[in-house]
């Protein structure tokens, strides 16, 4: 690979969680030239801005892509893969912990509240957590790096707490995907890693099933 | 007797049930008065002439509210069912877990 200033901005960025300046940098790269790091690159990136403005049909086109200009660069493709969905998964079972108890303290606060018949302060409770974004920004520090620009304009947290176990089964899904279309699955620390992303969704199925809430997907 | 003492005898009886009618109307006034300054009536009515105010002057976003906060009292069997799988998920353990993950991820990934 000749030498980029783009790859290196992209890298930069990416180790400052500025997805997206990340992602147009790599884009920029590939303008310029086609590279292994660059494809590579843009595809975990897609992966991370997932919560942001791509979907994952972004993110598979881009993984197969990279594939199939680059074949022997697989394995190392995966690898990379596992560790970046590995931790946006748990970013995400994180996420909807932090808000469980946001929500818990939300519904206790509305009960005094109302036992009390204080119709101000209930209203008052109401609007301090009616945007998504203020409650994820005090739930995981200004927001760095995830602004959950999808979910901005969901009032309600509960409907945000299913939007992120979607984005986590997509990202599991991704990886599945993947693996299989690859013939990858055999492996070991796949099939570890992808035991690991069932259990973390079927500890929130009960959830999703009480919550009686639908999302378009 | 004569004329003069019956005249003074009624003169003493008129004055006397006039005062005892002056005593009764003041005493009758009393109690209404102190009717009135009881703590029951002072903070009761209150409140219900504050909350129609409220209700009057408040939208409809606030009129919700008060819908969902009723809601909280009168809970269908779904919103029970939320609260027990919300006692499953156990936010603070698994806020434990991940948390010690995510930060080791983040230094293989970030650093």
């Amino acid at each position: 690979m000749k030498d980029n200033f783009q790859i290196d901005k992209a890298i930069m960025a990416f180790k400052s969680k500025r997805f997206e300046e990340c992602r147009q940098a790599y884009e920029s790269a590939l303008t310029k030239e086609y590279s292994k790091e660059a494809w590579t690159g843009l595809s975990i990136v897609k992966l991370h801005l997932m919560s942001e403005n791509q979907t994952a049909k972004d993110v598979k086109y881009s993984l197969d892509k990279t594939v199939q200009l680059y074949p022997k660069h697989k394995n190392e493709l995966l690898d990379e893969l596992l560790l970046n969905a590995k931790y946006l998964i748990f970013k995400y079972v994180d996420l909807i912990a932090q808000l469980n108890v946001k929500i818990e303290e939300d519904e206790k606060k509305q009960a005094w509240a109302a036992a009390a018949t204080l119709v101000s302060a209930a209203a008052g409770v109401s609007s301090s957590t009616s945007k998504w974004s203020t409650r994820f920004n005090l739930a995981t520090g200004a927001g760095l790096g995830y602004t959950m620009k999808k979910f901005s304009d969901v009032d309600d947290a509960k409907v945000v707490q299913i939007g992120i176990l979607y984005l986590l089964k997509d990202t599991g899904n991704i990886v599945e995907e993947f693996t299989l279309d690859h013939k990858l699955s055999d492996k070991n620390h796949v099939k570890k890693f992808l035991k690991e992303v069932k259990e973390n969704i079927l500890s929130f199925s009960e959830m999703e099933e009480s919550y009686n809430l639908s999302l378009e997907k | 007797m004569n004329i003069s003492s019956i005249l003074i005898f009624l003169f003493y009886g008129l004055f006397t049930a006039y005062m005892l009618y002056k005593i009764l109307m003041f005493l009758n006034n009393d109690e209404d008065e102190l009717a009135i300054r009881s703590p029951q009536d002072n903070i009761e009515p209150l409140p219900q002439i504050n909350n129609e105010q409220t209700h009057q002057k408040n939208s409809s976003k606030v009129q919700k509210d008060r819908v969902l906060n009723l809601s909280l009292f009168s809970r269908p069997i779904k919103e029970v069912q939320v609260d027990e799988s919300l006692e499953k998920i156990k936010p603070k353990q698994i806020q434990k877990k991940t948390n010690k993950i995510v930060k080791k991820l983040e230094k293989d990934l970030f650093d």
